[in-house]
Parts: structure tokens; C-alpha cells; sequence
């Protein structure tokens, strides 16, 4: 039972100290207005530490262990149901094999040494070359992890090598919205889905990768509401068999089939005239190739949709004419709602750019944008690739907000709010992820130049693609330094020189921003084991212990400590870890962060906001009554504070600064490597269900790694018959780039049509990676993981 | 509708659709069955026009899982029938022990990592199909003496999501791994009564479990079986527990900041 004077006193101590514990980490962790006692088990809130859905979940601790898990009722996003991968989140943290000391590489051997030696070695690499030192960030960092090492990398060693795992899974989604609406992350939110009449799927499959928001959606037809699925693919899955319409496409053949589409609307004339004449401009590739391409006007940009015909488009992508005329019909409606959704489908592409705009151009050619229901919305895969990632700029050429490295009035906002000299932050871009990789697995002597790269809360040595490229040789290079701060064991840590125990989610403070624009807050509930330390600890003792050893770039303008930290005047010494949890430098961290987000209007509340919700939605705006309002739909006049009064829908980030969108012509493209006599099929690469990326949490699950424990080929029945394969034969799969040993599984998780091949990326043991290519997007260099051809040997 | 196709499946169209759509296990055992049966005296009688939902001709196994074919429905309706037919009646009496109720509860720890986790599933299922698992599992039945229950919860669009098989599919192998020491509070027990003779309150969260007789109706595991099945309106006298409900939170959190409409 509650035990009630412990919740009474809890409540009555949250109302009378949030205000006082606003830089008290302790205290304000005791004093969640959330945490509920029954049974001598507290419960608190907490995003989930999977996907990039953003569910909320209530967290039960006892004796300082995590011992349940539900579904969190108050949350919006999810309403108190999770997927399986929700459920079994608590047991990410209790693997037998977790990272518990500092190891440093001794020969063959690991050693373990202490935190204070591994933090000189550290040092000693930015010491050593300050140019060559990069950092590996990842969608997972909290955002206030982000931000210190954002810091760290331009404002501190002011080289700019900061990449993070994100640029491999959803930076042409940035692009594309980038050169659509001058301006990052979805209009729409999550709220769609509860309104749309059809939902169109590009190359996504929300059944097993996002369960939680197509569930949300599917639900609705056990209450009798009518939810009409389209589904386009390159293979059947379990989404496919909710679906009314599935679109069976050849690979890398999407461009063709949106454009086909708007060519029907425009040959019709059902697109929404109305809405193109108020709020569109279009948009074509220019010479040379630029993000923001050149203007074309209406004509040019209906000329160069003439060849895509029905006829000329159904040859291409395989997808019938009354299929394509099906899609140009419910496009060409204004009286129903559509939302479209993607993910890697669209992203790992190298016309990811290209396909992402073209989507969102037949949204605003059609109307179908700004009221809900309405909506061109791409998903993330990580917990926090939009609020770390995207907003605050951990890339090689951001910087918090929404600025960039290359445009001197940002980077002179930045000095000033960083109170940094001026011209201290570089105006050169860093690497990009494949470039920066390619640059540690070369020689110095042979340009080279990245020297030591540290690497957190990701696994490129499973998930770069063509690792035999890109990750390996860099490991048999004798001045290449690999620093990794990861949780468990992985195919990056066997690698590494110098391993670093780090603590993780609900074991720390943590931020995430999910998918929908939300902002979503947690305290740490347990203690990390062994010697384990949170990520932004390791950032911030590294800065320290360079600012002891004289390190300019460690020093403001004034000759302080960059991350210096203050309360009631005092400095505080938070890089003792004994004393890091003295006071909450999380909330430190975001209130400094949050001074970069006004500029495009992607205002974040007070840390305290996020303490009350569930999660806020960004714009956040304060009211008169000084209270915070989110913003669900962006650029409409209705509930966007920002939307000039009188326009409906304002597209106030415009490139062309006249509160338009782009609506892009762009042709498609032969992909870089497609199914030849020597290498018959296409080979496409991704998730299932029970799995989270490269597996490293859910494979220690043991529901999970017993519903699904290895790593599989899925292939056409059809194919293997006339291979002479059967079910359960272990077959070699072989790419230009390498070959691996699978089982053959037939009718399996998902059904490939003819002449293509599916494997799932999870499995350690069987690294799919060391096959995949490395060609990627001219715009966003993402790279693209879903084709590239194949053939199959018996073995 | 052109001459080639079949002829339209008669009457009882959402039904028979929806037991068309029916796993592949449940499908073979019902299979067995109806062979019996038809092998029997009472199965087919030679020279009477069949009537009803009875079966005119063999099917191939690729047969069974046409899911328009008049015949291979007709042959899952008397497969399912026969299985509903095997529920005890609710007026039956229940005997129960305290050793029944340790072994179900056991039983039931075996298939969930913590109370409040989504049970595995212990049988394999089609792994592509759509979710047909409320054929079997919407009411309830007793299959070869093994219990499909009822689902607890309201019948969500995609089970998968969250309930995943417990062994892996054939041909795919577990590697050893270090293996995780997650250890979980333990699962509730009886509920307190005020006085000897007062109903037991619910001793576990309501949220997502508004079917009691899931666990405890006339299909539940013994050990846990209600010894008044007949009475259906079971929070009338078993009061629910508001803080295990998170219903704490909602009178205490308002959500803030939310923007129109």
C-alpha cells in the first residue's frame, strides 16, 4: 500500500523546494513532483531509452535497483501503452557484462587503471594534436550531454571534428527540410495520427519500428474509426498486413513514383491551387550542386514533370498505373486528411535529400499540410537525434540553434553567449561521419589527419557501413588513438585503445527530444555500477583537466573555466564526480543551452517546465499569465505563436524570406550500385521489432534475445527454390565489400519480393556492415544502408 | 463479379471471416480434430444433405489457409466450436487449494520478467501473419487441454508489439551470453480483506486488465479461478487499488502548457 505520509510529505516538499532546488541535484531528485511510494517501491517518470517515439514509462525502485516497469498513463505520446522493447527497457541496465572500470589497451590485454589516468590520456591525445582529436557523439547523448561536448569540440578545441551516429540515419531528413522550409524537424506531430483519414508510408515500417505510434494510429479501427493504410515498399512486413494498399516498388525508385504523382495533380488539376499560389515557390537543382538549390517558376516546374506519366513511372518502380492514379486521387482530395510517414527508407538513400523534399513538395502542392491530420512527417530511430542532434547542432558543421560554423554572425552569437574571443570558433567545417572515419583509417602520412577519436553511447564498429573501409584499418595504425564510453562490451569496445565506463538512463539526469519537437526531462533514479560515470561527467572533467594543464582553448575570454558553474556566487568543483550529483548540471547545462534556441523559434522552457510534464513540445511560448504553452502545429496560424496574423500558414524560416515553402523539381537518379550478372540481387539492411540497433541493450534482454537471438537472410521462396535452398540452410551472402554466413530464413519476419535480400543489423556476432556500402547523400552524407546488390553462395 | 471467381462465402460472412483468420497452430490442431470427428459414427452421415457448417470435401494443408474458401472456414467453425464447447460452464463449482494457487501464480511468474510485463507467448506464431490471435484468445478456449485465455486488456489493433514468442523461431539459435541479474519485486498475492469474511481488494494494477475473468474466469489457471464465475460485475465488491492504478497522478500532475485547439 502507498505508504501516505511518505506521499504527503513528498508532494508538500516538491510544491515548496522546486523553486529553491533549481541547481540542487540532490534535492531536486528526491523531491520529483512525480515519485509515488506503494509497496516501498518508488515510481518516478522517464522517456523510454529506445527509439526515437518518445514514450514515457514509470520507472519502480527498490533497494536501489529498478525492479518494474509500466506504461506512464500521464503520457501523451503514449497514453500508458509501450512495445515489448518498453516493457524490458529496466532490464537494459542489469546485463552481467556491464563496463565497471577504466581499461586501458596493454598489448593483447586490457588493463584496469584509474579515472584520473584515463582522464590524462585524454587530455594528452587533444594535447598531442588539437586538430586531430574528433569526437563520435550519437542520438542517444542526453541533449545536456550534446551540449557539453558541442562545447567542448567549437568552442573548446575549437576544430570542429564533432560527427555524431545520427548523420547515418536521419541527416537527409534535416536536408530535406532544410531546403523545404528553411528550417529543421517536422511541422506536424504525433497528434496527426489520431485524425488522419490515410496514412502513406514511404519505405517505413512503424509495425516493428515504431510499434507504439502505429499502434496509436491502428487502434483506431477497433473503435470503428477508418484509418486507410498505404503502404510503399520494397518488401512485405508487418505493417504490410495492416495495410488497405501495398505498393510493391523497385528499390531507389520513390523519386519517380512522387513525382508521378504530382504530375497527375498537375495534369489534373486537382492540386491545391489555392494553397500554392499563397504559400509555395519552387525550386530546382543548381549549377553547381547546392542545398538551397535556384528558383524555377510554376511552368518550368511542370515542364520538368512531363516525362514522369503513369506509363513512364509504373515501368520504373514496377507499381501499377491504377495504383499510381490511386495515390493521385487521395492526394487530389482536399476533404480527406493525409499524413505521410517515413524513416530510413527515405533517409538511408543517396537521394535522401532529394526524395525527402519531394515528399514534402506533394504535400504542399496538394494542401495536405497544417491542419491536423495533415502532415509530412519523418520519424527518428534514436531517443534524442532531433533534441541532441538536430537542435543542438552536434554535427561538423552546426552550432547550437540552428546556426552554422560557416556563417560569421552565428558563430559572433555564439562567442558572445559562450563569452568566448573573438574568432575563437573555426569557420571550417569538421568531417562529416564517413569522411571522419575514412580520415582515422588512413595514414597520417598519408593525410590522415584525425589522429584519436572518442566515441559515446554508440557502436560504429557495427553500424558505419563498409567497416572493412571505414572502421578496421584505423586498428592496425600505430599513432591512431580509439577512446570508447559505452555500457557494455561491443564490437567497437574489442577495438578500442582506452574504454570508459559510462552510466546510463535512469542511472544519470538525462534529457531527450523525441521525434514530435518534444523536450522530455528525467532524475536519476540508481546508481551507476562499479566506477561507471555519466558521459557529460567524462566531457566535463576532460575540459577541466585541460583548463589545469593551461589549454587556451579551456579559458573564456576572461580567463574562466568555459564550463564554469556558479550558485549564490560560488564556484562549484561538480568535476570531483563525488560531488557531481552536489547540485543538477543537467539544469545548469540546459539553461545555458537554451539562450541559442530563440533564434529559429524553437524556444525551450525553463528545466523546471520539464520537470512538471511529460514532455513540451518546442516552440514554447510563455503566456501573459507567465505561464508555458507548446506548439503542436508549427506554421499554422491557429496554435503557432509565431504566424504573422492573417496568413493561415507561415513558412517564417523561408529561404527565400517571403513565408513560402519550396516545392523542389528533382529528377531521380541511378543508383550507385544496383543488381548485376555477377551480384544478382538487391541487398537491404535494417531493424526488427524486438532489436534496437546494434543490439548492444536488447540483446542482454532475455525475452528479446529469445524471441529473436541471431541475425537471419530473408529471401523470396521463389528464389530459393530455384537455388535448390531450404528453410534453415545456412547460406554465404556476398557483396563487392565482403561476405558473411547466415541461415536462410523463408517466410520469415518479412517476405522480400523477387531478386532482393533482407538482413537485420543487431546481431554482434553476424556484422551485415562489413558488406554494406559506404556511398552516401551529396547533401546530408548519409549514407545509404538499403541497397546495394548481392549475390548468394551455397556454402 | 465475373464467373470465374468462387462462389460468395454465405451467411455468417464476419464471423467465418474473422475464423478464417486463424493461427497456425490452433489451425493443424483443428485440423486433427474435425479428421476425428468425421471418421466417427456421429461425425458424417452418408446420404444427408449437408447443413450447416459441414464439410463437404478434403482440403490440402495449403487448403486450410485460404481464408475464402467456404470449406476451410466451415472446418475452422466446428474446430472452434468443439474448443468453446470445452469451457466449464460458469455455474460450475470451483474447489481450489492453496498449493493450486502457488502453482499458478508460479506459473504465471514463469512468463513475464515483472509484474505489470506483457506474458510471452508460448506457443509459435505465424510471424508475418496479421494478428489473428483473437481468434482464439478474444473469448477464450480450451485447446487439448491447453488454455488460450481470454485477453485482459482491450483488444489493441497489433498484439505483437508487445507480447513476443518465448523460444525462437525454428532455425534460428541462441548464442550464450552473459546472461542479466534483473530481479523483479515479487508478484501479488492475495488481496487484504478488512475482516475475515469481507472480499479481497485487487491486489495488483487495474490498468489494462478491465477482463478479470482473463486470469481468474472460468478458462483461468485454477490455483487463481474465481469460485463464483457466474457473477460478472467483479469490481462491484473487489475494490481497485488507486495508487497501483497511477490514479495518484492524475489528480496530482496537471498536464501543463498544452496548446489549442
Amino acid at each position: 500500500m502507498l505508504d501516505r505520509r511518505a506521499f504527503l510529505r513528498n508532494s508538500a516538499m516538491a510544491a515548496a523546494t522546486l523553486a529553491a532546488s533549481r541547481l540542487a541535484g540532490e534535492s531536486a531528485r528526491s523531491t520529483s513532483p512525480h515519485l509515488r511510494v506503494i509497496d516501498g517501491v518508488k515510481w518516478d517518470k522517464a522517456p523510454c531509452r529506445f527509439c526515437g517515439t518518445g514514450c514515457h514509462v514509470q520507472v519502480g525502485v527498490k533497494d536501489g535497483k529498478v525492479v518494474a516497469v509500466a506504461g506512464d498513463q500521464q503520457a501523451e505520446v503514449n497514453k500508458g501503452l509501450l512495445c515489448v522493447k518498453g516493457y524490458h527497457v529496466a532490464l537494459a541496465l542489469y546485463g552481467k557484462d556491464r563496463l565497471t572500470t577504466p581499461l586501458l589497451k596493454d598489448g593483447d590485454q586490457y588493463k584496469k587503471i584509474s579515472w584520473e589516468r584515463a582522464i590524462e590520456i585524454i587530455t594528452a591525445r587533444v594535447l598531442k594534436a588539437p586538430k586531430g582529436f574528433a569526437i563520435y557523439g550519437s542520438g542517444q547523448w542526453t541533449i545536456p550531454e550534446g551540449y557539453a561536448a558541442q562545447k567542448l569540440s567549437k568552442g573548446g578545441i575549437a576544430n570542429n571534428q564533432i560527427d555524431p551516429n545520427a548523420r547515418l540515419c536521419m541527416a537527409s531528413a534535416v536536408t530535406g527540410f532544410l531546403c523545404t522550409y528553411g528550417v529543421d524537424e517536422p511541422a506536424g506531430c504525433y497528434d496527426d495520427l489520431d485524425t488522419c483519414d490515410v496514412c502513406v508510408l514511404w519505405g517505413n515500417n512503424p509495425a516493428e519500428m515504431h510499434p507504439v505510434l502505429f499502434s496509436r494510429m491502428m487502434d483506431r479501427r477497433s473503435r470503428g474509426e477508418r484509418v486507410t493504410l498505404i503502404d510503399i515498399g520494397t518488401r512485405r512486413t508487418r505493417t504490410t498486413q495492416f495495410a488497405d494498399h501495398y505498393l510493391e516498388m523497385t528499390p531507389h525508385t520513390d523519386l519517380a513514383i512522387a513525382n508521378g504523382v504530382m504530375h497527375l495533380l498537375l495534369k489534373r488539376g486537382t492540386y491545391d491551387k489555392d494553397f500554392v499560389e499563397r504559400h509555395c515557390n519552387f525550386r530546382a537543382d543548381s549549377e553547381p550542386q547546392e542545398l538551397l538549390g535556384k528558383a524555377i517558376d510554376f511552368e518550368a516546374f511542370r515542364r520538368g514533370l512531363d516525362k514522369y506519366t503513369p506509363e513512364y513511372v509504373s515501368k520504373v518502380s514496377g507499381i501499377s498505373t491504377t495504383n499510381l492514379e490511386l495515390l493521385a486521387d487521395l492526394f487530389g482530395r482536399r476533404d480527406l486528411k493525409i499524413t505521410s510517414l517515413w524513416c530510413m527508407g527515405m533517409n538511408q538513400h543517396t537521394q535522401g535529400t532529394a526524395i525527402n523534399s519531394l515528399v514534402h513538395g506533394l504535400h504542399l502542392l496538394s494542401g495536405h499540410f497544417g491542419t491536423p491530420g495533415n502532415a509530412p512527417t519523418s520519424l527518428t530511430g534514436q531517443p534524442s537525434a532531433c533534441g541532441t542532434v538536430r537542435e543542438v547542432g552536434t554535427l561538423a558543421h552546426a552550432l547550437p540553434g540552428g546556426r552554422v560554423v560557416t556563417n560569421p554572425e552565428h558563430r559572433q552569437q555564439v562567442e558572445e553567449l559562450w563569452n568566448l574571443p573573438t574568432g575563437r570558433i573555426n569557420s571550417t567545417p569538421g568531417y562529416h561521419a564517413v569522411k571522419m572515419w575514412e580520415s582515422f583509417s588512413t595514414p597520417s602520412e598519408q593525410g590522415g589527419d584525425i589522429h584519436t577519436i572518442w566515441v559515446q553511447a554508440t557502436n560504429p564498429g557495427q553500424t558505419l557501413p563498409n567497416t572493412h573501409k571505414l572502421f578496421y584499418p584505423s586498428r592496425k595504425l600505430q599513432d591512431k588513438f580509439l577512446i570508447v564510453s559505452d555500457v557494455y562490451p561491443t564490437e567497437t569496445t574489442r577495438h578500442a585503445d582506452l574504454i570508459l565506463p559510462s552510466a546510463m538512463w535512469v542511472e544519470k539526469n538525462g534529457m531527450f527530444g523525441n521525434s514530435e519537437r518534444r523536450t522530455q526531462q528525467w532524475f536519476k533514479m540508481v546508481e551507476p555500477p562499479g566506477e561507471a560515470r555519466d558521459d557529460a561527467w567524462q566531457l566535463l572533467a576532460v575540459a577541466r583537466k585541460l583548463y589545469d594543464l593551461g589549454f587556451e582553448g579551456a579559458r573564456d575570454k576572461d580567463g574562466r573555466f568555459i564550463f564554469h558553474m556558479e550558485v549564490a556566487g560560488k564556484e562549484i568543483q561538480y568535476w570531483d564526480f563525488k560531488r557531481y550529483y552536489d547540485h543538477n548540471v543537467d539544469e545548469y547545462l540546459f539553461e545555458e543551452y537554451r539562450k541559442f534556441t530563440r533564434l529559429k523559434h524553437k524556444d525551450l522552457a525553463p528545466y523546471a517546465e520539464y520537470v512538471k510534464t511529460r514532455g513540451l513540445r518546442w516552440p514554447v511560448v510563455q503566456q501573459k499569465d507567465g505561464s508555458w504553452r507548446e506548439t503542436r502545429f508549427r506554421f499554422s496560424e491557429f496554435d503557432d505563436n509565431y504566424v504573422r496574423k492573417g496568413q493561415g500558414v507561415d513558412f517564417y524560416h523561408s529561404t527565400t524570406k517571403d513565408g513560402r515553402a519550396q516545392v523542389w523539381l528533382r529528377h531521380d537518379q541511378p543508383p550507385p550500385e544496383a543488381p548485376d550478372e555477377q551480384y544478382p540481387f538487391w541487398l537491404c539492411t535494417g531493424r526488427v521489432l524486438e532489436h534496437w540497433h546494434s543490439g548492444t541493450m536488447t540483446m542482454r534482454i532475455p525475452q528479446l534475445r529469445s524471441a529473436m537471438p541471431q541475425a537471419y537472410v530473408e529471401m523470396n521462396r521463389v528464389d530459393a527454390r530455384r537455388l535448390g535452398l531450404v528453410n534453415g540452410q545456412k547460406v554465404r551472402v556476398e557483396t563487392r565489400r565482403g561476405a558473411l554466413d547466415l541461415p536462410l530464413w523463408l517466410n520469415g519476419r518479412g517476405d522480400p519480393p523477387q531478386g532482393s535480400l533482407f538482413v537485420p543489423f543487431f546481431d554482434e556476432t553476424l556484422l551485415i556492415n562489413k558488406l554494406t556500402l559506404d556511398a552516401h547523400d551529396p547533401f546530408s552524407k548519409q549514407p545509404d544502408y538499403k541497397k546495394c546488390s548481392a549475390r548468394v553462395v551455397v556454402v | 463479379m465475373t464467373e470465374s471467381l468462387p462462389p460468395p462465402v454465405p451467411v455468417q460472412t464476419a464471423r467465418l471471416a474473422k475464423i478464417g483468420l486463424v493461427c497456425v497452430a490452433a489451425a493443424t490442431v483443428g485440423f486433427f480434430s474435425v479428421l476425428r470427428d468425421r471418421e466417427s459414427a456421429q461425425g458424417f452421415s452418408e446420404g444427408t444433405e449437408a447443413t450447416g457448417p459441414e464439410v463437404s470435401r478434403a482440403l490440402s494443408y495449403a487448403g486450410l489457409r485460404d481464408r475464402s474458401d467456404p470449406d476451410s472456414i466451415a472446418l475452422h467453425q466446428l474446430a472452434f466450436d468443439r474448443f468453446l464447447s470445452a469451457l466449464p460452464a460458469s455455474m460450475a463449482p470451483v474447489s481450489r487449494s492453496p498449493e493450486d494457487r502457488d502453482a499458478a501464480l508460479q506459473q504465471r511468474a514463469s512468463r513475464r520478467a515483472f509484474n505489470g510485463a506483457p506474458p510471452v507467448i508460448p506457443h509459435v506464431v505465424d510471424q508475418q501473419a496479421e494478428p489473428n490471435c483473437l481468434v482464439c484468445h478474444q473469448t477464450g478456449m480450451v485447446i487439448d487441454g491447453k488454455t488460450a485465455p481470454a485477453v485482459s486488456h482491450p483488444p489493441f489493433a497489433s498484439c505483437l508489439q508487445c507480447h513476443v514468442v518465448a523460444s525462437a523461431p525454428s532455425g534460428l539459435t541462441a548464442s550464450e551470453f552473459a546472461g542479466n541479474s534483473f530481479s523483479s519485486v515479487g508478484f501479488a498475492h492475495q488481496g487484504g480483506r478488512a475482516w475475515s469474511g469481507a472480499p479481497p481488494v485487487v491486489p495488483h494494477s487495474s490498468w489494462m486488465r478491465n477482463e478479470c475473468g482473463s486470469c481468474h474466469g472460468v478458462s483461468g489457471r485454477l490455483g487463481i479461478r474465481t469460485t463464483h464465475p457466474s457473477r460478472q460485475s467483479c469490481v462491484q465488491c473487489h475494490a481497485l487499488s488507486a495508487d497501483l492504478d497511477q490514479r495518484e497522478l492524475a489528480a496530482g500532475a496537471q498536464v501543463v502548457g498544452r496548446g489549442a485547439p
